[in-house]
């Protein structure tokens, strides 16, 4: 260091910065006097130099320094020194300038070793062993004073004993005439050095000049930003985000490694265009994509829009997209730039969700079902809208109902709503059941219950219930089971107690009461009148469109009846009515099925009405057969005996009267037969006529006197009063048919009292009449008496075959007569044959 | 012949009655007819106990079971035999129910009627 010319200062300052020492020539050029400063504050004394007033406080808090400050035409190289006690201990600093050393006249320049001072950088040079032949400033972290390693090798002041050390080789390099530029890593910081060859006037190599300068700041900040982009393609790549550039003027687009990944491209495949990227957009989003950038582009605004794009391979992606847009000053546009996202994966899951859920919601809707999923804590979490139908319940009354809520306000519309709310409140406990029932309710619906639980993986979040109308199926299987049952009653004989039985059946089906009329002289009668509730009554009154024929359902007060009629034939013959349970009321179907047991009743009643033909039919048989074993007998015995007893040989007399009754019981016998044979003439419908001209006067002459012993037997007497002549065109047999049987039956039940027997004539028809007045005919056996195997009397006491009236009823129809009966018994009858003269038509 | 050597015959078929009459009147027997229940009661008082009774059952008037009930109501008739004639088969549980001795089921037969009335009178004798 240079002395004596230059002026300097020193100034020692005490810990609190008072000053103790201050001397020197160049004192004046900082306005201070040695006495008049001592025991002042130097930060006083320096009031107008902040940077002077600065160093001094980095040297009481032990950071030395230096600075350069100019006074006048004198640049002063300042040097802060902090002062340390024997213990280290920090006790003042020093302030030590002196006046740079340069020509007079010259402009005051910094020295190099002060500006080395103040830069974070150092200058030295080595000779060829490598020993340091001039050191100035010093790289602040490296602890290295340029006073104390001058003279010293490379090798000690690096502490590397290694000759293969890089730098070493460095310096060796620069020795052998080449520069060298390395970044060198000392102590922890970095540094560029920088070696040039030092050549001496011959050009001879006799050493290096090296600069460097910590550069650890920038190193750090060159590896944090190396680091972040890494970070940033890292993350761009896991998160599928890849990032572009749109220099517009240019048209160039660049594009990240992920986001030619996204694309499934590689650097060589894009030609860095946006009509490039276009191409690659499906074509179905090339249109929105073009409109969204040239909105962006026009407005100078950021955007955010998802498009489709198309690998080579076909393979479809998604990308949510986000851009900026560059602008100069102008608005002019120079750039856009931005993220993609590959989004396919989360678009198909979002895409599979919303299909899911669709499907699902689809599949809630158009199910029959109406479905209603309840959490544990027994809150709606699902429904549908036939839920809502079936219940009838309307959207503002269901919402915000409890599952409880919503029980409450259905209970009331079944039947069985008690045991159905049971049902609900036994399964809470049972979370994991299922469960299936049968609703019923009061208008006659029935839906089937089913229920199971919500599970989400093992857990049970709730229940899922659902309904169905099976009212229908319901209907018809119960109206099947009904009418089976009812046919079943109905199969009995005993019409009226399978009626009754039928109508007690109804009860539990069709309706609360039920009522059966029977049309007498076509005024109802009611026969029965069942209710499942005793104290109600059912309407008396019956429409009069059930009273012609036509069932009917309506309504008498509030309750909803129904009717249909009973009938045979065409003929009402009565009507059976339906009452329903409060709250119900009939419909087409319940009046098909109430017709469907009406047909049946009337079926019934039609068998029973048929079986009572029959059995009275086939009594009226046992009967004439009966009767006609015993009359054919009585003349087989008379004929048996005569025969016999005329073997005995016996008198004359006797032989005569035997004679005559074999005459008279044969002729029995043939008529007999011939009536039987007639009978089945008639029934075969063969009655078979010869007509001719025949006198009915003589025919009946021909009679009498062949009846003639029978008549006297009878005691009855008999007076005929008859045209001499009275000839029509007739079946001269069958003529004499109808009048023996009239005269016979005359005889037979004439209690032997006179019988008159009257013919004549009106030109037209002949009229025979037969008057008795033997014990007449009682009146509700005046129709029957001209029945097959039907008499007034019984056979006990009077013979015949019964057919006689029968077979002259037939044959006087088949002659196109007729015949009448008037009869009084204990009086008599008469019996009146009219018959046309002309053959019948 | 004593007073119950008689026959009395009840039947309504009147050819029956007179050949039933004529053939016991050959065999030597006194036949009397009536045509019915009344008939035959008129003839009893005219003629007191018969020996025994043909009775039809199936007569106007008065049938043969109520005949026969009036016979046995009166102590002096009551044990007189009864024959039943009949031309329904069934006849022969009416015929007991009425205490007859015998029941013939019509047509009759000569030899079956003249065999009744032997064993018949036989006991009565």
């Amino acid at each position: 260091m240079a002395t004596g010319r230059n002026p300097r200062v020193l100034i020692l300052v005490d810990a609190g910065g008072t000053i103790v020492l201050a001397e020197g020539s160049g004192l004046a050029y900082f306005g201070m006097q040695a006495e008049q400063t001592v025991g002042r504050s130097i930060f006083d004394v320096l009031a107008d130099s902040a940077t002077l007033a600065d160093g001094v406080r980095r040297a009481l808090d032990g950071e030395s320094g230096g600075t350069l400050v100019e006074r006048g035409e004198v640049a002063f190289e300042i040097r802060f020194d902090a002062r340390e006690d024997a213990q280290g201990r920090l006790v003042g600093a020093l302030l030590f300038g002196e006046a740079s050393e340069r020509p007079a006249g010259e402009r005051a320049r910094p020295g190099l070793s002060l500006l080395l001072r103040q830069l974070p950088c150092a200058v030295w040079a080595i000779d060829r062993n490598f020993r340091i032949t001039y050191a100035a400033g010093r790289p602040r972290e490296s602890g290295l004073d340029p006073a104390r390693i001058l003279g010293s090798t490379i090798q000690d002041v690096l502490g590397t004993s290694d000759p293969e050390d890089p730098i070493l080789e460095c310096y060796r390099a620069v020795l052998g005439g080449s520069a060298q530029s390395v970044r060198y890593h000392f102590r922890g910081r970095h540094y560029d050095v920088h070696m040039e060859p030092l050549r001496d006037d011959e050009g001879r190599i006799g050493g290096c000049a090296c600069v460097t300068m910590d550069v650890t700041e920038r190193q750090r900040a060159e590896e944090r930003s190396a680091r972040s982009e890494a970070r940033l393609l890292e993350a761009q790549r896991i998160a599928h985000v890849g990032s572009w550039e749109w220099e517009v003027e240019s048209n160039r687009v660049e594009w990240s490694d992920e986001l030619y990944r996204i694309y499934g491209l590689t650097r060589s495949d894009f030609a860095g265009t946006y009509e490039a990227f276009l191409d690659r957009v499906l074509p179905e989003d090339r249109e929105h994509t073009r409109a969204v950038v040239f909105d962006a582009y026009r407005n100078v605004k950021p955007f955010v829009y998802d498009h489709r794009i198309v690998r080579p391979d076909g393979n479809v992606r998604m990308l949510h997209t986000l851009g900026e847009v560059v602008a100069d000053a102008h608005g002019r546009v120079l750039r856009m730039s931005g993220a993609c996202w590959d989004t396919t994966e989360l678009w198909e899951t979002t895409r599979e969700r919303e299909r899911s859920v669709s499907l699902l919601r689809a599949t809630l809707e158009s199910t029959a079902d109406g479905l209603l999923v309840v959490d544990r804590s027994g809150k709606v979490v699902a429904h549908n809208q036939r839920l809502l139908d079936l219940w009838q319940l309307s959207r503002e009354v269901f919402a915000d109902k409890s599952f409880e809520d919503l029980l409450a306000l259905v209970h009331d519309q079944l039947e069985n709503g008690e045991a159905c709310l049971r049902r609900v409140h036994e399964l809470e406990s049972q979370p994991g059941a299922e469960s299936f029932d049968s609703l019923h309710f009061r208008d006659g619906r029935f839906f089937e219950r089913y229920s199971r639980p919500q599970r989400i993986g093992d857990q049970i979040v709730g229940r899922v219930w659902s309904y169905r109308n099976v009212t229908e199926r319901e209907r018809l299987l119960r109206g099947a089971l009904f009418l089976a049952d009812a046919s079943r009653l109905l199969a009995s004989l005993d019409v009226e107690k399978a009626l009754e039985a039928v109508a007690r059946l109804t009860l539990s089906y069709v309706g609360d009461a039920c009522a059966i009329d029977l049309f007498t002289d076509s005024e109802p009668r009611r026969l029965l009148v069942l209710s499942r509730d005793p104290s109600r009554s059912i309407a008396g009154e019956l429409p009069r469109k059930v009273l012609v024929g036509n069932p009917s359902i309506y309504t008498v007060g509030s309750t909803s009846y129904m009717t249909v009629p009973l009938g045979a034939h065409g003929e009402p013959l009565g009507a059976l009515s339906f009452a329903a349970a409060s709250g119900r009321s009939y419909s087409e179907a319940d009046l098909s099925l109430a017709m469907e047991i009406g047909r049946r009743a009337e079926l019934a009643l039609e068998n029973a009405s048929l079986y009572r033909k029959a059995r009275d039919a086939l009594a009226a048989r046992d009967e004439f057969l009966s009767i006609a074993a015993h009359e054919i007998r009585g003349p087989i015995t008379a004929l048996q005996l005569a025969v016999q007893g005329l073997q005995k040989s016996p008198p004359t007399a006797v032989v005569h009267k035997m004679m005559a009754v074999i005459e008279r019981e044969a002729r029995l016998l043939g008529r007999f037969v011939d009536e039987l044979l007639d009978v089945a003439r008639i029934r075969t419908r063969q009655l078979h006529f010869v007509f001719g001209p025949v006198d009915l006067v003589e025919v009946t002459r021909d009679v009498v006197s062949r009846l003639a012993t029978e008549l006297s037997r009878s005691g009855s007497s008999l007076s005929t009063q008859a045209p001499s002549t009275l000839v029509g065109t007739w079946d001269r047999s069958r003529l004499e048919q109808i009048v023996t049987n009239l005269l016979s039956n005359a005889t037979k039940f004439g209690l032997g009292k006179p019988i008159d027997l009257r013919i004549d004539s009106d030109g037209r028809t002949a009229r025979l009449t037969v008057q008795d007045r033997g014990i007449g005919i009682p009146t509700e056996a005046q129709q029957r008496i001209f029945a097959p195997f039907e008499r007034a009397v019984s056979a006990r006491h009077y013979g015949g075959l019964g057919l006689g009236l029968y077979i002259v009823r037939s044959v006087v129809d088949g002659l196109g007569g007729s015949i009448g009966l008037q009869s009084e018994p204990g009086t008599g009858t008469t019996l009146t044959v009219t018959l046309p003269l002309t053959r019948p038509e | 012949m004593n007073d119950t050597s008689w026959i009395l015959v009840v039947e309504d078929d009147e050819d029956i009655r007179e050949m039933i009459v004529l053939l016991l009147g050959i065999e030597g027997y006194e036949a009397v007819a009536a045509r019915d229940g009344l008939d035959a009661l008129q003839r009893i008082r005219e003629r007191g106990r018969p020996g025994m009774v043909f009775l039809d059952l199936r007569m106007p008037r008065m049938s043969g079971s109520d005949f026969a009930q009036a016979l046995r109501a009166d102590p002096a008739l009551a044990s007189t035999p009864l024959i039943v004639l009949s031309g329904d088969a069934r006849a022969t549980e009416v015929a007991a129910t009425v205490g007859a001795t015998k029941c013939l089921i019509k047509p009759l037969d000569l030899g079956e009627l003249m065999d009744a009335v032997t064993r018949v009178l036989a006991t009565a004798v």
